[in-house]
């Protein structure tokens, strides 16, 4: 009930302001929802939603291995954190859409060039909160793990990074976000396909309906998401780890 | 030859040992051995190297000078045969109590089929059977030592190195933890070198007490317990 109730307020409130605008520029609930309605008939939503999940699973995952690899080299390896240290800091501050022109130049109009800007969007976060995550793992629970024989990958797959596992998770989740950013930002760009394609017809034809339903259907995403993923892993941590949820 | 020397030696010694700690020396030229099933305490004040000279007999700790030797060799680094209890346990805090001391057997290299059981045993000799299944949030800081030690016996260690294991235990609990600790690390064979600020603590639990001074830590005194141990 909690959760629905804003859901409700939300849409009653926008269903009274467009009823009293009358604007095209801002139609109400129930028009988008019919706008929607008729880009899963005709197939539109559909595969433009395929599509971009699909890039956005395969760049997500690059981007949390990557990511994971440069923070834990950046926490572990001096010459690592003294050469990329400063500079994941400064790419942090780099909006992943400019990219975008050097993917393109690199890997031409390609699948490639939309992954290449999403995982360096979601990279970047996920590498600092993992640095961050080992670098703060106690040293007494890697000894002990020493003077039981483990070493080297053994040591960082079962005790360093499920010991940094809870800023490693926090890291993924603000990589997401980045990540859903710089698709969107490229599929908007270089149209290939993709919400964001869907997103610019609606905007070439004047359909605010449209428009605002992909946005909406980008928000279902992000809290699916959220509900199905994160937050699950979230709870489970917080319950081996004794941390508040 | 080889092999009668190796026989004279005692489980460990200690050869005009010097430890760094950054550019400051934290131990200077320590000397001394480890009996088998010996318990020895090294006690002194904060700051005079204690834990320093603890992780290098577990290995963690290279010396700047002298040389660290076992029954196997020269300590080079760190082995499963001295197995190390830190202040606060150092427990896996996303791993159950039993998934803790399972990990020290699949480093161990048991087989899985024994695992179970074989953890399940340390944990009843630690006394904590029914908490195999608690992450360490929720044992208490009593139980959280209990389960270090089961975790540390579960490598099968000749040397049990414990750094101030009974600080920040109320004093039953300490007494309790004294009394089974030493009955179950003497049913074992187990050799265990123990810092402590205590020397009270000390004398209770050791058969030698060394005194460091410093810093940087010398060995001032070597007190040879003659009474029997709690």
């Amino acid at each position: 009930m909690k959760r629905v109730v804003p859901i409700v307020v939300v849409l009653a409130v926008w269903a009274l302001v467009s009823g009293a605008l009358e604007s095209p520029l801002l139609p109400g609930p129930t028009r988008v929802a019919a706008a929607l309605g008729a880009s899963l008939r005709d197939g539109s939503l559909f595969w433009a939603l395929v599509t971009t999940l699909l890039r956005l699973v395969v760049s997500y995952v690059i981007a949390i291995a990557l990511g994971v690899i440069a923070g834990v080299a950046t926490a572990r390896v001096e010459w690592v954190r003294a050469s990329l240290g400063r500079t994941l800091t400064g790419l942090s501050g780099v909006p992943s859409v400019c990219w975008l022109p050097l993917a393109i130049l690199w890997f031409g109009l390609s699948e490639t060039a939309i992954a290449s800007v999403v995982v360096l969007g979601a990279l970047v976060p996920v590498a600092i909160a993992t640095e961050a995550a080992v670098r703060q793992v106690p040293r007494e629970i890697e000894q002990a793990a020493r003077t039981m024989g483990a070493r080297g990958l053994v040591l960082l797959a079962t005790v360093t990074i499920p010991a940094a596992s809870m800023g490693i998770v926090a890291g993924a989740k603000l990589g997401f976000g980045f990540a859903v950013r710089a698709l969107l930002a490229a599929e908007l760009v270089f149209v290939s396909g993709g919400l964001g394609q869907l997103l610019e017809t609606g905007r070439d034809m004047g359909d605010t309906a449209l428009v605002i339903g992909v946005v909406v259907v980008l928000l279902v995403i992000g809290r699916a998401v959220e509900s199905l993923f994160f937050s699950r892993i979230e709870r489970a941590l917080s319950r081996r780890f004794g941390a508040t949820a | 030859m080889a092999a009668a020397l190796t026989l004279d030696l005692p489980l460990l010694r200690v050869n005009h040992v010097s430890l760094a700690h950054g550019d400051a020396m934290a131990v200077s030229d320590v000397s001394f051995d480890i009996g088998r099933a010996e318990i020895v305490a090294i006690v002194g004040p904060s700051g005079v190297g204690k834990s320093t000279l603890l992780g290098a007999l577990a290995g963690l700790v290279t010396p700047s000078a002298g040389s660290i030797v076992t029954r196997h060799g020269a300590l080079v680094g760190p082995t499963p045969h001295h197995a190390i209890v830190f202040q606060d346990g150092a427990l896996f805090p996303w791993l159950t109590l039993e998934q803790n001391v399972v990990y020290a057997l699949v480093r161990r290299r048991v087989p899985r089929a024994k695992r179970k059981d074989i953890a399940r045993d340390l944990i009843r000799r630690v006394r904590l059977t029914g908490h195999e299944a608690k992450y360490p949030h929720e044992l208490s800081g009593g139980m959280k030592k209990r389960a270090a030690f089961a975790r540390a016996l579960a490598s099968d260690p000749e040397l049990l190195l414990l750094d101030e294991p009974f600080s920040a235990l109320d004093d039953a609990t300490r007494a309790e933890l004294h009394a089974e600790l030493i009955s179950l690390f003497r049913d074992r064979g187990i050799a265990v070198v123990i810092v402590t600020h205590d020397l009270a603590e000390a004398a209770a639990l050791a058969d030698r007490v060394l005194v460091l001074e410093g810093p940087p830590g010398t060995i001032a005194r070597e007190i040879v317990v003659e009474a029997p141990r709690s």
